[in-house]
């Protein structure tokens, strides 16, 4: 019966190909009551017959790999072959990257007060008192060759905390929003100023109406706590003496990404009716005259790092300047140098540490080996694995050649 | 307007009032002048069907209510919900809803487009029309259906269908009856009796006069009974109206050309789909799963937040207010939130997926080729879409026997008369048919020792036994013609005669007489369906004959005939085998009846003129059945002169004027019908005279044949057999019957009463009077169980009678026919006194007017007539099996699946076919159970527990099926009804499952519709087993219901059956595609993709859930809102759609040659418990690998969080459409694009377009630019080449793996059928993969048993086991020769299959076993060279080219 029905099947195949072939099928014809005894001869067109295609008839031709030892191990070794180089170059690449990252979380003004203590009274870090200005010497090992980039980096900065991420308002930082505009609710409790007395009494010079609790621009947590160290670099040449000190000139323009700049972040007009964030020692107005869009450090800390432990990009250094003469002309020669902290930003809640960081860049980011590392491994595993299919498909071909020659009666049981 | 219960409205019994009052509705007719008066009948529902569930206006708020009823949807919603609490939302609130949104409007468009096809289909029915006295016309005028109130008066005419419950008042029939096809309401296709309501003048009727009150039940659910009265108008009188007077709504009418009718009962029947099925014990886990997550993050989040000594001066915390920054509420906060967050662990879009799915698959079911039915036109059809994976996991399969094994086509074949054996005609036999002749001649089942006994018994008769009048001896069942009977016919006549001529007169008296069997003239005419379907059936049958040979006979019949619209309604007779032999016959038989009638003084009717002049025999015969009459008062007048056959064939009879009116006169209402407008009233002119064709023509022997419409296919082959044979049955009325006599011509019999044929008396009676003696004779016919007991008690002294050996000899024959696999009737007659007869009659007059209990008074009494029996002989009647049936079963006991067979058969022609079926083996040991009582059926449960050495435990209800007997194929069960009810008691049915459950095969005989159900729920039930059912007719309903999977023929006995059924099939053989081929595609479809789903929101979830390490448990999700819903709606939706509906992993040709590869479908291979588990470990490692590459690779840089997001959920939809793909096992070009196209369009293409368009949505994830900026960096880049590979590799080892070293079934024949010598031969060489074997092997030295179809694959096992010791028998190789039972044939010799009986293990049942753990198999195993195997060799032989014709030698 299957060969039957095969046949049977072949056979309707067939007759749809007559019909196809002789060109339309002929219309459906109903017996006439009137017709003559030729037309009932006929049977009735089948109507419901479905249709003979492919595509119903599940027979479309498929490509039907088999995942066996010997369709795998090609597999493998090519994967392997491919990420082991990868890898490898990956890793170089990042080497090649230099960085020198500078813990600064500890140091201690010149009187040899803790910054850290002292940024941790909230008045420190609201800049009501003039900062603490801590010096540190530092030694970068290698010349920084090419475009160098100050960093700051903080660790155990929950930047991703969900309720840190959404407190913000992108109409306010867009310009949408007059001042009077109420910002969105995620903002709060850095939305509205409370306008009490406590604690935050001391920002009345910019408060506009202090007793009635006006709109905070920009609003939200992650714009009201925003980074507010900040660094000046001085190179100590060899060759100038000990004393002189060269800033490295560097700049901020450019820090952020373009797109942000200029879709969203906008200039606002107005800000009359609002209040800067609470820990915000300047106004935005005072921050950047083309507040929100030149405020490019607001625009950097707005984009919320992924991770707890970030970097932020905060200076990019001008190989170019004028000032400079030549020394950082193809990135920063290797020596003493001297950085000045403004040190005002609290991270001794959240046991947090503040880095500097002045690193070159390549093709594949930043100095991070990981990526590179992991292709290495992985490409080795699948060449080991590969190995171990070959094998694994000489043993079983081995058993298949065995039992075939036992006239394919004898299998004996495979092991594993 | 009209009704609006959903059920059926006739049964919707409601509270109130029993009964309601309708009167005539014409009487409230508002004329113009004059103000309407209440129209009492309004109050009832009109005939406006609706089986839609919502309309315009009611679809959003019900649809919505259902859908709520859903526990996901209310989940979702719950969702949607919490999102809105500022404290814990995690998404916009825009976003949130949208795929809850979206699941319900796809749910609701999906409802919407099946209620609108409803609706159009609705609003066909209601607009039919029909005609509906209106009394402002004086006439009845088109109507449409939806318009018709209770009250309404209609009248129909033949083979219209009834549009509502009608009362009838008035039929063109003379005697008041009408004939009616119920096949819409139950399926069956018989004709049913139906009369107009006494008392009313039945040969004038006008609705004018008609003014009386009806009184009827309230709508109720029963659609057997009906009562209620009619009060007539003027006299105090009050009609009773039984059911014989209602014709439901959906009947169709045959065979009567008008009548009319008043609506009582109007409104819709509305059949409710099954609830769905939807419960996933996995979806639970992925609950605990989820609230465990949730908990961790909750729990995490306050541990976090204690761990800041002083939470207010942490600058990132933005907690405000003191009690919200307390880690306890921050940790309860949270878990709302995570529950948002991770929401899609409960799998949403699996539910979504699976109804897409199910839906694909049943249009691919719908649109199979194999599964269409060329002859009939009807393609396999699934009424129920939801349960297409359920196919796959077949392990019980109940079949019925009639109609769904066999053909239901019944030829007649043998009888035994006085205990002479005598056969039907025989011409040649058909290859197939003489392949299971053989088969049953070389057959000796081990039935029953009595059985052994009686062969011998009757061996013993025959050779004393005394020639038979033919000559022939006795000795054989091949016995003389029955041609020799003709001769002795055709001199006989209702003259008495003497002795053994008596008996072959009365025998075939009864054959013709004892029936329901109506001779319908215009059916041919009229009937388009009937028509259809017989030439189609012919085919069916003549398939196996070469195509050349039947083309050319039906030629030859043609010119034959001369009657070219005859020519193929003949088929079905010329089936017989018969054609040539019959054909001149018949010629010789008209000559001789012309002879005949040229000298007999009867009615003269041989030549067509004599149609010229109906009047004079019409005059004639009522003269002769007036005068028969006599006393009968209470019968209606028999009219004057119209006849129950009306219009007469063109084809047989010269046109005259009055039969051709009618003709005219309908096609012309017909043309005008649909031209519209008044032609209703036009009408009305010609309907008030209805001609009357002549009731004597002298029909033609092809003639009368297809005129037979009978109620059961058997009655029609005896009446056919008769007519062939002489005694023709001419015409039926309510009250008479005519036959033809060769010698005698036309004979009126007065029919007194039809005792008719119920499944419990099991037997048929007519109560006749003699057309010369004038006495009064029972007919009877029914099964032997019912007759035999019923027989007169014959006085042994007399020897003259010989009655004893004739009754002994008749049992015989009886057996025999049995053992051939015929269906036997017993015939018996009784002459009754006349006194005897009118004590009878008074005591059934007053039964039949009892109000209470009568039908059980009229049982009782018709019982007491049906006694002191004369046995006149037995019949044998041949159903054929249908083609492909012992294939399919061949192929689904190699598959692992039992077949039991319910039938309402007699119990050896029950085994009879079970062995043609290859149901049974040769190699099997009948267990036969046939008990009277409880005790006996016990005992013999537990005798055969103990003979086939099965350890019992009484204690095996409670053990709950944790240790399952293994199936001993060596066994078959057999049943009859008597005992199967004793075995369905409560204190033996778990013995005797026990007992069926070793059982290969059983069978139940005589089973009631009730006791198939029952069995099925008891195997469904207390196995716990996947059950499907199978079944043609009525009575196959309750089964279909029961089991999981219906399955209904749309055959013979209309469409009941099919209506119940989930699915509905054509023919019994499509079974195999369905169940093997489809059922194992949607099983493995829907496995694999609801697998991956389950990963797929797993991956999803954890990736999330890694973040939540590194934010302080926050519920801040790196992965942009959008994308998250995006996630698995879009961006990886296709693919594993197309995975569900498209992929195939094994050719359909593949699956239908290697049945055993069924079994890893039926035992979930594809879905086993830790495949749910190793899939979330398997998504938890990949989403690691998702989630942790990006995270080395961005720490400590600048990058933010929504860019680390991108990579992260770029990786993770690329890893999860690799994943999809690994998944996949056949790769055409929609898969091509569905995994290619899914990440490309889906992902980076929404992705780009929506970073460039939006500047400022999405708060607080602003996409604006930055994927653009992502993809230029090799942060982006690097880690989407690394992370599929990675995260995939665990799985790809582990599959590539299992697939070398442990390949199942399916995966080596997924690696064989790629190889090109399996593109021609489907058969391939699997192994039994070893691993299934925990331990030692079980011995199986006699649990193990002979799977005769999976040989190949138990040969493997064994030896795989024996080792090479074992090995080394002397095989074929042939590797077509590896299933010869699927390629349907060739039953093994006996003495083969007995060695071959103790090869140990098994096909995938055993295996399951296997499988199933902890099972202590007591024999030890008993291996050695004994057991080597042999196997028939086998060969085809080509017959013809299609038949395949099988000889099995022992090699």
């Amino acid at each position: 019966p299957i060969i039957q029905s095969m046949a049977s099947n072949k056979r309707a195949q067939h007759e749809m190909q007559a019909h196809s072939s002789g060109g339309p099928p002929p219309p459906p014809q109903y017996p006439d009551a009137d017709a003559g005894a030729d037309n009932e001869e006929k049977p009735p067109p089948p109507l419901r017959k479905p249709s003979d295609s492919k595509f119903h008839q599940q027979k479309l031709p498929a490509w039907q790999p088999l995942l066996t030892a010997r369709s795998v191990f090609p597999l493998f070794f090519l994967v392997g072959a491919a990420f082991v180089p990868i890898g490898a170059v990956l890793f170089t690449a990042s080497q090649s990257v230099k960085e020198a990252e500078f813990n600064y979380t500890n140091c201690r003004d010149a009187s040899g007060i803790s910054c850290l203590e002292q940024a941790n009274k909230p008045d420190y870090y609201r800049w009501l008192r003039p900062p603490c200005v801590c010096n540190m010497s530092i030694h970068l090992p290698d010349n920084l060759t090419g475009q160098v980039f100050a960093y700051y980096a903080l660790t155990n900065f929950y930047q991703n905390h969900r309720r840190y991420v959404k407190s913000r308002d992108d109409s306010q930082l867009l310009g949408w929003k007059p001042g009077s505009e109420e910002p969105l609710q995620d903002c709060s409790p850095y939305r509205q100023d409370p306008g009490s007395e406590e604690p935050l009494q001391d920002c009345s010079p910019y408060r506009q109406d202090p007793g009635s609790g006006s709109w905070i621009l920009p609003c939200g947590a992650i714009a009201n706590s925003l980074f507010n160290d900040t660094f000046q670099l001085f190179y100590h040449s060899p060759t100038a003496g000990a004393d002189l000190a060269v800033e490295v000139p560097w700049t901020s323009r450019g820090i952020s990404w373009a797109s942000d700049r200029e879709r969203k972040f906008g200039r606002v007009k107005n800000f009359t009716g609002t209040s800067k964030p609470p820990n915000w020692r300047l106004s935005p107005e005072q921050r950047s005259a083309d507040s929100f869009q030149g405020d490019e450090e607001l625009i950097v800390w707005m984009r919320t790092a992924a991770l707890p432990s970030f970097r932020k990009l905060h200076r990019i250094v001008l190989h170019n300047a004028s000032s400079a003469a030549d020394w950082f002309k193809d990135g920063l020669p290797s020596g003493n140098y001297t950085l000045l902290v403004n040190y005002a930003y609290p991270v001794n809640a959240f046991s947090g540490t503040k880095s500097f960081v002045l690193t070159t860049s390549s093709w594949s980011g930043g100095r991070n080996p990981a990526l590179g590392i992991i292709y290495m491994v992985v490409g080795c595993l699948h060449i080991v694995l590969g190995a171990l299919f070959v094998v694994i498909h000489i043993q079983a071909s081995k058993n298949l050649r065995s039992s075939n020659n036992e006239d394919q009666q004898t299998i004996r049981p495979v092991f594993l | 307007m009209g009704n609006r219960c959903c059920l059926p409205c006739r049964r919707n019994a409601k509270q109130g009032p029993s009964t309601r009052l309708i009167e005539a509705n014409f009487r409230f007719e508002s004329a113009p002048d004059v103000p309407a008066e209440p129209n009492p009948n309004h109050q009832f529902a009109n005939n406006y069907v609706r089986t839609t569930k919502y309309s315009l206006l009611t679809f959003l708020p019900l649809n919505l209510w259902e859908q709520f009823h859903r526990f996901a949807n209310v989940y979702f919603v719950f969702i949607v919900v919490l999102n809105f609490m500022p404290e814990v939302s995690a998404f916009a609130k825009e976003l949130a809803p949208i795929p809850v949104l979206f699941v319900l409007s796809v749910t609701a468009i999906k409802d919407g487009f099946e209620n609108y096809r409803r609706y159009k289909s609705d609003k066909k029915i209601n607009h039919q029309s029909c005609r509906v006295y209106r009394q402002s016309k004086n006439c009845f005028v088109d109507e449409e259906w939806q318009n018709l109130w209770p009250g309404d008066i209609v009248r129909l005419h033949a083979n219209e269908v009834i549009p509502a419950d009608i009362l009838l008042l008035h039929s063109s029939d003379t005697a008041g009856i009408c004939y009616i096809e119920t096949s819409n309401i139950d399926g069956e296709t018989n004709l049913k009796q139906r009369e107009v309501m006494r008392g009313l003048d039945l040969r004038q009727f006008n609705p004018e006069t008609f003014t009386h009150t009806v009184e009827v039940e309230m709508p109720n659910t029963d659609i057997y009974r009906f009562d209620g009265s009619v009060r007539l108008n003027g006299k105090d009188n009050i009609v009773a109206i039984h059911k014989e007077n209602l014709i439901l709504r959906g009947c169709t009418i045959k065979n009567t050309d008008v009548l009319e009718g008043m609506v009582i009962y109007a409104g819709p029947r509305f059949k409710r789909s099954k609830l769905e099925r939807q419960i996933n014990k996995d979806v639970i886990w992925c609950v605990i799963i989820l609230f465990v997550t949730c908990l961790f993050g909750a729990v995490g989040s306050g541990v976090w937040l204690s761990g800041f000594v002083t939470p207010e001066t942490v600058i990132f915390l933005s907690l405000g207010n003191d009690t919200a920054s307390s880690p306890a509420v921050q940790a309860i906060i949270n878990f709302w939130t995570y529950i948002i967050i991770m929401q899609a662990m409960i799998p949403l879009s699996l539910y979504v997926t699976v109804e897409f799915v199910k839906l694909g698959q049943t249009i691919y079911i719908t649109n199979d080729l194999d599964m269409y039915d060329e002859e009939k036109d009807i393609p396999a059809e699934c009424r129920a879409l939801n349960i297409t994976e359920d196919l796959g996991q077949i392990q019980y399969v109940f079949s019925d026997k009639t109609g769904t094994l066999t053909e239901n086509k019944m030829e007649f074949k043998r009888c035994s008369i006085m205990g002479h054996d005598y056969e039907h005609s025989p011409a040649q036999i058909q290859p197939q048919k003489r392949d299971s002749r053989t088969s049953i001649n070389s057959q000796k089942p081990i039935l029953d020792s009595t059985t052994k006994k009686k062969e011998q018994m009757f061996n013993n008769s025959v050779i004393d036994s005394p020639a038979d009048d033919s000559g022939a001896p006795l000795t054989t069942l091949h016995a003389s013609p029955m041609s020799g009977i003709r001769g002795e016919l055709a001199s006989m006549s209702f003259q008495p005669s003497s002795g053994d001529r008596q008996t072959l007169f009365d025998f075939f008296l009864v054959m013709s007489v004892c029936n329901s069997v109506v001779v319908s003239m215009n059916k041919n005419q009229s009937d388009p369906e009937t028509t259809q379907s017989q030439p189609r059936l012919a085919a069916v049958s003549n398939k196996k004959k070469k195509s050349k040979k039947s083309k050319k006979k039906r030629r030859r019949g043609n010119s034959r005939d001369g009657d070219n619209g005859e020519s193929d309604r003949e088929q079905p007779r010329r089936r017989n085998g018969n054609d040539s032999e019959t054909d001149t016959e018949a010629t010789r038989l008209r000559q001789r009846h012309r002879r005949d009638d040229q000298t007999s003084a009867a009615v003269p009717e041989d030549a067509p003129d004599d149609v010229a002049d109906p009047s004079t025999t019409r005059k004639k015969r009522r003269r002769s059945l007036s005068r028969q009459r006599g006393g009968l008062a209470e019968l209606p007048p028999l009219g004057d002169g119209r006849a129950t056959t009306t219009t007469a064939n063109a084809g047989f009879s010269a046109p005259n004027d009055e039969v051709g009116t009618p003709v005219r006169g309908r096609a012309g209402r017909a043309r005008r019908g649909r031209d519209g407008g008044d032609s209703g009233v036009e009408e009305c002119r010609y309907e008030t005279h209805v001609a009357t064709p002549n009731l004597y023509q002298r029909y033609s022997d092809s003639t009368l044949l297809e005129s037979y419409v009978a109620e059961s296919p058997d009655e029609a082959a005896l009446v056919k057999t008769a007519c062939e044979y002489g005694m023709k049955l001419v015409q039926r009325g309510p009250d008479f019957c005519s036959v033809w006599l060769p010698a005698q011509g036309h004979v009126t019999i007065e029919v007194l009463h039809v005792l008719p044929f119920d499944s419990d008396r099991k037997r048929m009676s007519v109560i006749v009077r003699h057309p010369v003696t004038g006495q009064v004779i029972l007919l009877t016919k029914g099964a032997d169980s019912a007759i035999f007991s019923r027989l007169k008690e014959e006085d042994s002294n007399d020897p003259s009678s010989d009655a004893d050996r004739i009754l002994l000899h008749t049992k015989l024959h009886l057996d025999q026919y049995a053992l051939m696999g015929l269906r036997t009737l017993c015939l018996a007659i009784r002459y009754l006194g006349n006194e005897e007869y009118a004590d009878w009659l008074a005591e059934f007059r007053r039964a039949e007017r009892s109000i209470v209990g009568r039908e059980e008074a009229v049982s009782r009494t018709i019982d007491q007539i049906e006694q002191q029996l004369q046995l006149l002989g037995v019949t044998g009647i041949e159903d054929r099996l249908q083609d492909g049936v012992p294939d399919t079963i061949a192929s689904f006991r190699a598959a692992g699946i039992n077949v039991w067979v319910l039938t309402g058969d007699k119990q050896e022609t029950a085994i009879q076919i079970s062995y043609s079926a290859r149901l049974v083996t040769e190699a099997q040991r009948l267990l036969v159970l046939n008990a009277d009582t409880l005790a006996q059926t016990e005992d013999k449960v537990r005798r055969y527990l103990q003979e086939i050495d099965c350890t019992y435990n009484p204690e095996y209800q409670i053990r709950q099926r944790r240790e399952r007997p293994a199936i001993r194929d060596d066994l078959a069960l057999v049943l009859d009804g008597g005992t199967l009810r004793h075995c369905l008691e409560d204190s033996l049915k778990f013995d005797f499952l026990f007992l069926a459950e070793q059982c290969g095969s059983v069978i139940c005989c005589r089973a009631t519709p009730s006791q198939k159900a029952a069995i099925v729920s008891l195997v469904k039930e207390n196995l716990q087993m996947q059950t499907l059912a199978i079944g043609d007719g009525a009575n196959d309903v309750n089964m279909i219901q029961t089991a999981d999977i219906g399955i209904g023929l749309s055959g013979q006995e209309g469409m009941q059956a099919v209506m119940a059924a989930d699915f509905a099939l054509a023919r019994f053989r499509f079974l195999k595609k369905l169940v093997l081929v489809h059922g194992h595609w949607c099983y493995d479809r829907l496995a694999r993709m609801s697998l991956y789903l389950f990963y797929k929101n797993c991956v999803y979830i954890m990736m999330l859930f890694w973040f939540q390490l590194f934010n302080g448990f926050s519920g801040q999700v790196h992965i942009g809102q959008l994308y998250q819903v995006c996630f698995n709606l879009t961006m990886t939706a296709l693919a594993p759609l197309i995975m569900g509906i498209l992929d195939r992993h094994l050719r359909a040709d593949i699956l239908l040659a290697n049945p055993i590869l069924y079994s890893d479908a039926q035992n979930c291979r594809s879905y086993l418990p830790w495949h749910f588990w190793f899939n979330i470990l398997d998504a938890v490692w990949q989403s690691m690998v998702i989630y942790f590459v990006p995270h080395l690779v961005i720490v400590n840089s600048d990058c933010d969080i929504w860019s680390f997001g991108d990579i992260v959920v770029s990786a993770g939809v690329i890893t999860a459409v690799a994943h999809n793909a690994l998944e996949l096992r056949g790769w055409t070009g929609i898969h091509w694009f569905a995994i290619i196209g899914s990440p490309i369009v889906a992902w980076f293409g929404f992705a780009l377009v929506l970073n460039v368009i939006c500047t400022n949505c999405m708060h607080p994830d602003n996409p604006y630019y930055v994927i653009i900026r992502g993809v230029t960096t090799s942060q982006f880049w690097l880690p989407q080449l690394l992370i599929p590979f990675l995260a995939l590799l665990p799985r790809l080892s582990v599959r590539a793996f299992r697939n070398t070293l442990r390949p199942n079934l399916t995966a080596q024949a997924m690696r064989l059928q790629s190889l090109p010598r399996h593109r021609a031969n489907p058969h391939l060489p699997l192994q039994t993969p070893p691993k299934s074997f925990p331990g030692p092997p079980p011995s199986m030295s006699r649990v193990g048993s002979m799977r005769f179809p999976s040989a190949p694959a138990l040969r493997r096992l064994s030896v795989a086991w024996l080792g090479s010791g074992g090995g080394g028998g002397s095989l074929s190789k042939r590797n077509s020769m590896a299933h010869p039972a699927s390629q349907g044939g060739g039953a093994p010799d006996r003495s083969e299959s007995a060695s071959a009986v103790d090869i140990r293990a098994g096909s995938g049942r055993s295996r399951r076993e296997f499988d199933s753990g902890s099972r202590h198999h007591k024999r030890s195993r008993s291996l050695g060279a004994s057991q080597r195997i042999r196997r028939p060799s086998v060969s085809f032989v080509n017959a013809g080219g299609e038949g395949v014709t099988m000889a099995t030698t022992v090699c």
